[in-house]
């Protein structure tokens, strides 16, 4: 026969996908998500900063402070808070020994030791501008040189008191009747807890974001029955390659433009609580330090894991849009995608909750490592908590990439299939007979 | 140039849908695939193309295997449609770029086809020019829309054009429009293959006919030849009284008698000859007296009516 295809796969891959892209930039809904999303991740931090962090009003309306010290510890130098934070750095702290008389910006800070409690009272005139608000704001700063200075004049060391302030915990062991003792596993922390949440909702935010890009462009050539103009052109392969690329540069980007939009609400709030580096919120600087603590390859392995749980999902879409015929279609036929993803998304929310709770691993999470649908959710969980070796990790990713290798051979059977077909939806056995056909008439 | 069609054939499992199917084009102009709904036709043109696998034959471009990512081909689709929410100039330079045509190139020629084909004020409309927004298909009517897909078969100057039922759904206005371009086209030397519902326009153009019939090749040859093999059997009588009565009598078959006048079929030129002697002899008043050839639809009526 000589009238099979014979183009070049690679031709026109790189117009596809450019084209894909930039109509997926310009329709509406991306757009408006794109720039909502970029909006709110401009102004996250100068927004938490408001409201989370009144202590870092970046005004402080005293011009001197007098340190009058009643203990006997010698503590009345606070200078450190100008190194600390710029709105003191204008401020003269001077120790006195007596109560002064204060004029127009002064303030006095008496501290004193009534019985077993330290008091630092703060005294300013009613007549100064000098609100009560504007202490209370700059208390904890105060109350933290002032714990500082009190380990300096008692010459305590910062470990020596770390291992004074650590809380002592206790453990019950019941040894077996020959003895032994039952392996446990050792419970995560609420803030690792939190970060395997956070992994979870990053990996369904992006597949949710690729599903209904990929899939929909794919859907639309032929719901719109433009697919027999591009065949001429275009090799189905290379069609439904440049589609699937296409859409996961979309998310990459409108995922690019958010993360640039938290650089800038960094830098933004920065210059307007005039800090000298970012104040993150508490749980994102939680889930650095959790991050902080991690091999870079530990980490590597992660990131690639996301990779590929969102190209295998976004493939998964890919067969989805691949076997309609129609846009009405394709919305009941995503509800069984949404359930595999729903399905993969919990799976990796009941191992964390397992893991809070000090479950032992076994073999069931394990076999999950190896489940295309599960392993995106489960392995950068497993690997960040210690539970599985680099190794494993990536034995678990080379077997995801071969789903996807296998996943998009058979998209891309489907939906040279399926591009003609026009007709009511079909059942997956018939589109399997349908490309089955296809491939035994080649 | 010359393009051969040979021996093509395709199954559904055991169900032929296109049998052996062969004709050739020596010179330019168009080549007409007739055949009712489900007849082959669709199927015959995606597998010319290599849309489609077919189960044997060959398509031969002068003499080798017709290559659709070598050769330049425009093909207007039975089932066709624009992208609804992307602006029309968009995805002509989206398809231009997909054949290889160079942007400035692409543009120079929407414009002379978006002239030629009156389809200018959307895609340089008037209000939008300056930001360079062209409208988008949404906003089209559909006749205006497939002036477009019409375009876009054009836009590279295709040496073989392929028109799956380039008139369907066309207004008397945009179809008299489609067709004198498709008349140029001829005229600039195209080779065109078209299959149509409207055996008027086939007529108008095409000079070599296939008429499939349940994918078989029913007919096929030359239109002025095949005609011709049929003979002048079409006799139309008007007279000023009722002549049922010797019709009968002369064994000439009724096709159908109407107030404008009685359609009839004869067996060969001699018996028409012979009515109208004994019509003149018995002095029955002729208004109109015509014996032709069978029309293309008539024919076609003949070779592939019984599809159902």
């Amino acid at each position: 026969m000589n009238t099979t295809d014979k183009r070049n796969p690679v031709k026109n891959l790189g117009c596809v996908i450019s084209y894909t892209l930039i109509q997926n930039f310009k329709s509406g809904g991306i757009k408006v998500m794109t720039i909502l999303f970029f909006i709110i991740a401009l102004g996250s931090m100068p927004v938490m900063q408001f409201f989370n962090s009144p202590d870092n009003d970046n005004t402080f309306p005293v011009d001197t402070v007098y340190v009058l010290d009643e203990t006997g510890l010698g503590i009345n130098d606070f200078s450190a808070l100008k190194e600390q934070n710029k709105k003191y750095k204008d401020v003269t702290f001077s120790p006195v020994t007596e109560l002064k008389d204060l004029s127009s910006e002064e303030m006095q800070l008496v501290i004193s030791k009534p019985a077993d409690t330290f008091m630092i009272q703060f005294i300013a005139s009613e007549e100064d501008g000098i609100s009560e608000d504007d202490i209370t704001k700059a208390t904890p700063d105060f109350n933290e040189i002032f714990y500082k200075e009190r380990m300096k004049a008692l010459d305590i060391t910062p470990e020596q008191d770390a291992v004074m302030q650590a809380k002592a915990e206790s453990e019950i062991t019941i040894l077996s009747a020959e003895g032994t003792v039952d392996e446990k596993t050792e419970a995560v922390s609420q803030n690792q807890y939190y970060s395997f949440l956070f992994i979870i909702v990053l990996v369904v935010f992006l597949i949710a974001f690729s599903a209904e890009t990929v899939s929909s462009s794919i859907a639309l050539e032929k719901s719109n029955k433009l697919v027999e103009s591009l065949m001429l052109c275009v090799k189905p392969s290379t069609l439904i390659s440049g589609k699937v690329i296409g859409g996961l540069l979309t998310v990459i980007l409108q995922v690019g433009i958010i993360i640039a939009g938290l650089f800038a609400s960094a830098y933004l709030s920065m210059e307007i609580y005039n800090l000298d580096a970012p104040m993150l919120p508490k749980q994102m600087q939680d889930f650095l330090s959790q991050i902080e603590g991690h091999s870079w390859i530990s980490l590597f392995i992660v990131f690639l894991f996301l990779l590929a749980g969102v190209v295998f999902f976004a493939t998964l879409a890919g067969l989805f849009g691949a076997a309609v015929s129609s846009m009405e279609d394709l919305a009941s036929g995503m509800q069984a995608y949404n359930i595999l993803m729903i399905l993969g998304a919990y799976s990796g929310i009941g191992i964390s909750m397992m893991k809070l709770l000090g479950e032992q691993y076994n073999w069931v999470e394990k076999l999950l490592c190896f489940v295309p649908i599960c392993a995106p959710f489960i392995v950068p969980i497993n690997l960040l908590s210690g539970q599985i070796s680099v190794l494993f990790a990536l034995l678990s990713l080379l077997v995801q990439i071969g789903f996807i290798l296998l996943l998009g051979a058979f998209v891309f059977r489907i939906y040279r299939a399926m591009l003609l077909y026009k007709g009511e939806r079909l059942k997956i056995k018939s589109i399997i007979r349908l490309s089955k056909e296809r491939t035994e008439n080649q | 140039m010359s393009l051969e069609v040979k021996n093509l054939r395709k199954k559904y499992g055991e169900k032929v849908v296109l049998a052996d199917l062969n004709f050739s084009m020596k010179e330019p102009g168009v080549y007409a695939l007739l055949g009712t709904n489900g007849a082959g036709k669709t199927t015959s043109i995606r597998i010319i193309l290599g849309m489609l696998a077919g189960n044997g034959g060959e398509v031969l471009w002068n003499g080798k295997p017709l290559n659709t990512d070598r050769m330049n081909i425009g093909y207007l689709a039975e089932e066709r449609g624009l992208y609804p929410k992307t602006e029309l100039m968009d995805q002509l330079l989206y398809f231009a770029q997909l054949k290889n045509m160079k942007r400035e190139a692409a543009k120079k020629r929407i414009a002379d086809l978006a002239k030629r084909f009156e389809v200018e004020e959307y895609l340089y409309p008037a209000g939008k020019k300056k930001r360079g927004k062209s409208n988008t298909a949404e906003q089209l009517s559909k006749g205006n829309q497939q002036k477009i897909q019409m375009l876009l078969t054009l836009l590279s100057d295709p040496e073989l054009i392929v028109l799956d039922e380039p008139l369907s759904g066309l207004d008397p206005v945009n179809s008299d429009l489609f067709t004198s371009i498709i008349r140029e086209e001829i005229d600039r030397g195209k080779y065109m293959i078209m299959s149509s519902h409207q055996m008027n326009v086939i007529e108008e153009f095409c000079e070599n006919v296939t008429i499939l019939n349940r994918g078989i090749s029913v007919l096929q040859g030359n239109l002025n030849e095949i005609k011709k093999g049929y003979g002048r059997v079409n006799l139309f009588i008007k007279c000023e009284k009722d002549i049922t009565g010797l019709l009968t009598e002369s064994g000439i078959s009724i096709v159908k008698q109407t107030a404008e006048g009685n359609f009839l079929k004869v067996k060969e030129e001699n018996q028409a000859a012979k009515l109208l002697e004994r019509l003149i002899s018995e002095n029955v008043p002729i208004i109109h007296y015509e014996l032709r050839e069978p029309s293309l639809h008539e024919i076609f009526i003949e070779k592939a009516g019984d599809s159902d």
